[in-house]
């Protein structure tokens, strides 16, 4: 028997494979995507008791959607650093290999959010349309994925990996209005903030759910949220090639 | 072929599935336009039929989500003067959306809290209420009235007592 090559590109074999694998592993998926509705729910609790959403629950929307994109990326690449290196030498290129990663993940991420926000709108409507605010929390997801790609590229360990993820989203926490008004900010701070995933996401909450929204201002953040992911997957490549092709 | 009909098969498990989420919440999600939600979806679109009938001044629509014995007697404008501080006439309601819709244990008496924005023409401020309307049944075979009087009604002090 022969077998026939796969005229598909390369990223979609991957990708496909990569599916199949998560796909492979149906209870530690749904340990990922109940993380979602849980959380969705827990939120539903407590601004359930105010009766009104209130940018404190926005702001933990970002964030977690941040982490889902990062815990659920952080080990994807360390785990199987011995099967890429040894398919590397079959032309199975970083980039190809990355965007598989980042093209299921993205999809994971999609549905995390869609529970997540859903799980909230249930028992209290968010104000501001609701499209755009689940677009906000995909970037901020997708950003999250590429963190979390980064992170996995360079750990040496799973564990390593894994113990690095919170102290990258303490920062989105640190540099936000939540820890002290933006108004008291220093520069250093301010500009720190703008680096933050979490920072460009709240920014499309707080400004769709505004008295007079400024929309220029929404498509500016949806713009840098994505060009964030876009940099940190592109980043996250970068750091899968071996050093000598990084050089030269 | 196949791929078209298990895309198609696809689409619309996902569609059932989604309708079946928005019926069980109540509505709380677009409908796309179906009667679903049980009561809760009901009263959802109950208030907002009641909003759209304010924001186009159709107060006379407006009183008719009352029971028949009080729609002569519910005067909107004043009501709607007593929330917003201005007249009708000086208020443009730009939006609109109900945050939640709940039921009591007995199912016969319910609130539906809304979000509304509006602008007031004297000065041009955009300012933002919520409202709770209540609604009420005598039995779960009747159908809802509201209870705009209660919705709206501010507290008056009661001499009788002490306030201190």
């Amino acid at each position: 028997m022969t077998s026939v090559p796969d005229s598909r590109p390369p990223v979609t074999v991957l990708a496909a494979r990569y599916r199949a694998t998560l796909l492979g592993e149906p209870g530690g998926l749904l340990l990922l995507l109940l993380q979602a509705p849980l959380i969705g729910f827990l939120c539903a609790v407590v601004w359930g008791s105010i009766e009104r959403d209130t940018p404190a629950l926005y702001f933990v929307l970002c964030l977690t959607a941040v982490w889902f994109g990062c815990i659920n990326a952080c080990r994807e690449i360390v785990k199987e650093r011995a099967i890429f290196e040894r398919e590397r030498l079959f032309g199975v290129r970083p980039r190809d290999y990355v965007l598989s990663k980042a093209r299921v993940l993205a999809g994971l991420g999609a549905v995390q959010v869609i529970l997540l926000q859903g799980t909230v709108e249930w028992s209290l409507s968010l104000r501001g349309p609701m499209p755009l605010e689940l677009l906000a929390l995909f970037g901020a997801s997708l950003a999250g994925t590429g963190l979390g790609l980064l992170v996995s590229a360079l750990a040496s360990t799973q564990e390593r990996a894994v113990f690095a993820v919170p102290l990258l989203l303490l920062p989105q926490i640190l540099f936000s209005e939540l820890a002290i008004p933006d108004t008291l900010y220093s520069d250093v701070v301010a500009t720190v903030e703008k680096l933050m995933p979490v920072h460009w996401a709240y920014r499309v909450f707080e400004e769709s759910t505004a008295l007079e929204p400024r929309w220029h201002m929404v498509a500016l953040a949806l713009v840098v949220l994505f060009a964030m992911g876009a940099l940190l997957i592109g980043a996250a490549t970068l750091a899968t090639m071996p050093r000598r092709e990084v050089v030269t | 072929m196949n791929k078209i009909v298990s895309i198609l098969v696809i689409l619309a498990a996902l569609l059932g599935g989604y309708l079946a989420v928005a019926h069980v919440s109540g509505a709380a999600f677009a409908t796309l336009g179906l009667p679903l939600g049980g009561d809760r979806g009901e009263l959802r679109r109950t208030a907002l039929q009641f909003m759209e009938d304010v924001q186009f001044k159709d107060f006379q629509k407006a009183a008719a989500y009352h029971a028949p014995e009080l729609i002569d007697t519910v005067d909107i404008p004043f009501l709607i003067q007593r929330l917003f501080a201005v007249k009708p006439e000086a208020l443009d309601i730009m939006d609109y959306e109900v945050v939640f819709a709940e039921l009591d244990s007995s199912g016969l008496r319910a609130r539906v809290k809304l979000r509304v924005r509006a602008k007031l023409l004297l000065n041009e401020r955009i300012e933002e209420r919520e409202l709770i309307l209540y609604f009420y049944r005598d039995t779960v075979a009747d159908p809802w009235y509201m209870k705009l009087e209660d919705s709206l009604r501010q507290l008056t002090p009661d001499s009788t007592r002490i306030h201190e």
